[in-house]
């Protein structure tokens, strides 16, 4: 570093802020420029701490005031002798100070209150963060109290125990799935901040939240209100929904891993630690540990069979149970140990909502019934229609007048039944995957219930204008509000939320700035220019790029667009990070990178595009088969083109994952002979590009053989 | 000397603590911070160890009792100011209820002090407090660090030595001496910042 040191520069540099790189070069200007030593040395003279110092130096001087020990003798005894008054002195004047809020109340179940833990000495730092308590401990590590020592933030870290942590690849695996959670952003999940390794273990930092989780609001209450307990799961199947349609799968799902805050949110905790404890679990691993008995009681069925049999629908079941247990106290399905639990929970048929609670409405017994099915397939299936059910429920007990409420036979905390109602409802979260149409409907019974009328009631006074009485008026669309009847029907797929509306369409007025070509769903014309854009909400299919310089600024701003299909970035000069925010695009199918100088460090940010069919690489000469292993991540693609890449028999590993493979070019790369065997196996080959590769007219005729009906292999 | 408004004011909420009547803990650590200070005031004005034991126990139960009234007003004096009259009056106090001013010669300790140094019973509390702090600030955070960084932290700020020298006798680079200093230099303000309550301001 030739260039003297700024001084912005040179506090990071002391405060430690700068990157290895950076740092290094810093390090090797100052120890020899003599100026910007100087500079160093003003810059952290501190007048300030100077002053106190100097204080200090004055009394040291001054022989009057020499120091008299103060033993700890003396401290207890003057701390005993006075804390009593102090005792009564504090109790009489508390009850003239107006709650503020600000204290916790003494009976207080949280370990976390709110404020004082910044004061408290660190026990332990790791990183920037400043452990101050701990807070709990479960199966996956120890939760603390943490702050950030420079933003001076509470926080919540999660110290990872793990058995593997030593092994790399676990280490890897633990960074993906923290990049996953990371990019989720909906109220109803905690928030990942920050992940990273220390003391050869990994921590995962989280936002901090004040309240309790619903395993000891359940241990302190017993069970809640059927309105708590709806309003509690009606959030977490709605925040789920949105886990679900980021591919993700909690797996964990059970009262201690949903969070209630102080203002009545709940809050999904502990994402994507499941996937990490269990995935490599297998059954006789449920024998002898503890902890795995937390999640058994919760565990679906198919989940316990294998993790390979999992999937969205098994939180599902979860959650159910944990309904179960908000309501009536007790978990569906306990054996005494873990594994005849779990044989229980396949084997036993679930028990009946109403013969804890007589008094549960006809429609949440159902409700439940559908979220516990053995079999996946029954159940309800998606935390979508669990939401739209409970908010139809939801919507109708605000309705009725309080005194005929039907749960004030509980013996509830009407403090809890409160902070739920009056908590902030979610805009509720549409399915992006759906895997066969749901079998429960609500029965004809519910609507011959007397409820109706009063809602009916309660719709004359909304016309009236009082809009106030409705607790939830946005979850009912407009159009149906005028009918109770219909407001079952399920709500359009094709709408998005009007959050998500307004990120497609500034994302669409930005791609038509770049110069590209637009496809809405549900309309097939091409749209060039913003006025073209249709006024309603829409959700944006496809973007086509003209040939020009693409880099993370000129996709940034498409983040987020939870439909988009296709995605042609043909032509293009695509740099290295250009491809960073395409993670986002769940749904992306068809992915075009033809001649785009593209290198395995720029590709190797498609991994997360789980749904893709179809890629086009042809002609990157930058590519090798190290880049393309990340094609290994795929196992739906159909379509790949590679021609032309200075790859080998290692780039195509990927074709043993994706048996749908239908059409693949490898002319013209170094493919050999020894690739033949797995192209033989892929059985719905229909065009197979061969020529100028470095497969024989053996291998041809090989692979022709094994395709009597239809010869795959095309020329040019 | 004052750590103004801008700085994030954590380290008020000790004081927040010992105002709700469970917080033992948080009384506990009000004490052990300036228990000491204010015997060693007593101390000061030639009051007996077993005197200042007796004024130190009446300062604190003055403090329990107008705890109530703090307030974050940066108008009104600071915490520093009021725990510093409190402690005069109290000593006054004692010592007429004691009348040992009268009946003790030699050992009239206030008076002889406010006849000889006019004026100054402002600063030598300010000394007192400061430099009781400071030191308090520094046992506490030594734990932290390991021996080189405390140090060089040492050389370059208590004995006041140049970072050159600090990096010869430890035998490491002159821009390592600057990062521990500096590492440890914050780490002391924050500490001071918690334990003096500069920003706390009590309203009469």
């Amino acid at each position: 570093m030739e260039k003297c040191i700024s001084d912005s520069l040179l506090f990071q540099y002391l405060v430690n802020e700068l990157d290895a790189d950076l740092s290094e070069l810093v390090t090797d200007h100052l120890n020899h420029c003599a100026s910007c030593q100087k500079r160093t040395e003003i810059f952290s003279e501190d007048s300030e701490l100077r002053e106190w110092h100097e204080c200090h130096q004055r009394r040291e001087n001054d022989e009057a005031s020499k120091s008299h020990p103060f033993s700890q003798d003396r401290l207890d005894l003057l701390f005993n002798s006075t804390i009593s008054s102090f005792h009564q002195s504090a109790a009489q004047t508390a009850r003239h100070i107006p709650p503020t809020g600000e204290f916790p109340p003494s009976n207080q179940t949280s370990s976390i209150s709110i404020g004082k833990e910044l004061n408290l000495k660190p026990i332990r730092t790791i990183g920037q963060y400043q452990l101050i308590k701990k807070i709990g401990q479960g199966g996956m590590g120890i939760v603390y109290l943490a702050i950030h020592s420079r933003l001076k933030k509470k926080v919540v870290l999660k110290l990872l125990l793990h058995k593997d942590w030593d092994n790399a690849n676990q280490i890897q695996r633990f960074y993906r799935e923290m990049q996953l959670v990371g990019q989720l952003d909906h109220p109803n999940i905690v928030r990942a901040t920050d992940a990273g390794e220390a003391d050869d273990t990994c921590f995962l930092v989280m936002e901090y939240l004040a309240g309790h989780d619903l395993k000891s609001i359940l241990n302190a209450e017993g069970k809640v209100s059927i309105t708590a307990a709806c309003s509690i799961i009606r959030q977490a199947a709605n925040g789920l929904q949105s886990i679900h349609n980021s591919q993700l799968i909690h797996r964990d799902i059970k009262p201690s891993n949903l969070f209630l805050t102080s203002d009545g949110q709940v809050k999904i905790l502990d994402l994507g630690l499941a996937g990490l404890s269990h995935a490599e679990a297998s059954f006789s691993d449920l024998t002898d540990s503890n902890c795995i008995m937390g999640s058994a009681c919760y565990m679906a069925p198919e989940q316990a069979q294998s993790v390979k049999t999992i999937d969205q629908r098994s939180d599902i079941y979860s959650l159910g149970c944990t309904f179960y247990q908000l309501l009536t106290g007790q978990v569906p399905i306990r054996k005494n140990t873990p594994v005849e639990t779990i044989i229980a929970h396949r084997e036993e048929p679930a028990p009946r909502l109403s013969e804890q609670l007589p008094q549960i409405p006809e429609e949440l017994e159902e409700l439940f019934q559908s979220m516990i099915q053995k079999d996946a397939d029954d159940r309800i299936q998606t935390m979508a229609e669990v939401v739209k059910k409970l908010d139809v429920f939801l919507a109708h007990q605000s309705n009725l007048p309080a005194n005929d409420s039907s749960d004030t036979y509980l013996d509830e905390s009407q403090e809890l039944k409160q902070l739920c109602i009056n908590a902030d409802v979610t805009p509720a979260v549409e399915a992006l995957n759906h895997y066969s149409s749901t079998q429960y409907q609500a029965t004809p019974r519910f609507f011959k219930n007397n409820k109706v009328r009063l809602i009916t009631a309660g719709m004359v006074l909304l016309g009236a204008g009082l809009t106030s009485l409705f607790l939830i008026p946005d979850l009912i669309p407009d159009s149906q509000q005028a009918d109770p009847i219909i407001s079952n029907a399920p709500l359009k797929i094709n709408e998005p939320s009007p959050i998500q509306a307004e990120l497609e369409r500034k994302a669409a007025v930005w791609a038509l700035n770049q110069g590209c070509v637009l496809v809405i769903h549900g309309d097939k014309k091409e749209i060039h220019q913003i006025e073209s854009l249709p006024a309603h909400g829409f959700y944006l299919r496809s973007i086509s790029f003209k040939p020009q310089t693409i880099n993370a600024e000129t996709m940034l701003p498409l983040q987020g667009l939870s439909k988009l299909e296709n995605l042609y970035l043909n032509d293009c000069l695509v740099t290295d990070n250009a491809l960073l925010p395409i993670h986002s695009f769940i749904s992306l199918k068809k992915l075009d990178l033809h001649d785009t100088e593209i290198t395995d460090e720029g590709l190797s940010h498609i991994s997360g595009l789980k749904n893709l069919t179809h890629l086009s690489l042809q002609k990157n000469h930058k590519l090798t088969d190290q880049g393309l292993q990340v094609l290994n991540q795929f196992q739906n693609l159909v379509s790949v083109n590679l021609a032309r890449l200075k790859i080998s028999d290692t780039g195509i590993h990927f074709i043993r994952n994706n048996p749908n493979l239908e059409w693949l070019n490898i002319s013209e790369t170094a493919v050999t002979d020894q690739s033949v065997k797995y192209l033989k196996a892929l059985r719905r080959m229909q065009n197979l590009f061969l020529h100028k590769s470095k497969i024989t007219d053996e291998g041809s005729n090989e692979i022709r053989t094994a395709f009597p009906d239809n010869d795959p292999i095309k020329s040019e | 000397m004052n750590y103004g408004s801008d700085w994030p004011s954590t380290h008020i909420t000790l004081l927040k603590r010992v105002r709700v009547p469970t917080d033992t803990e948080a009384w506990q650590e009000f004490v052990e911070i300036y228990g000491p200070l204010i015997y060693n005031y007593c101390r000061k004005f030639k009051l007996s160890d077993c005197d200042s034991e007796d004024v130190c126990q009446d300062v604190f139960r003055q403090i329990s009792t107008s705890l109530h009234s703090f307030e974050y007003n940066q108008k009104l004096g600071r915490f520093r100011s009021w725990l510093g009259t409190v402690t005069y009056h109290e000593i006054c106090r004692f010592l007429k209820r004691n009348k040992r001013f009268k009946n003790q010669s030699g050992a009239n300790g206030l008076q002889d002090f406010i006849y000889e140094q006019p004026g100054e019973i402002d600063a030598v509390w300010t000394d007192e407090f400061c430099g009781h702090i400071y030191t308090t600030a520094l046992d506490n955070i030594r734990t932290e660090f390991d021996d080189k960084t405390w140090k060089a932290f040492e050389l370059t700020w208590i004995n006041d030595l140049p970072p050159v020298v600090a990096a010869t006798e430890l035998q490491t680079e002159i821009t390592w001496i600057y990062k521990a200093k500096f590492l440890v230099q914050r780490r002391l303000k924050d500490e001071i910042q918690r334990l003096s309550f500069d920003s706390v301001v009590f309203q009469k």
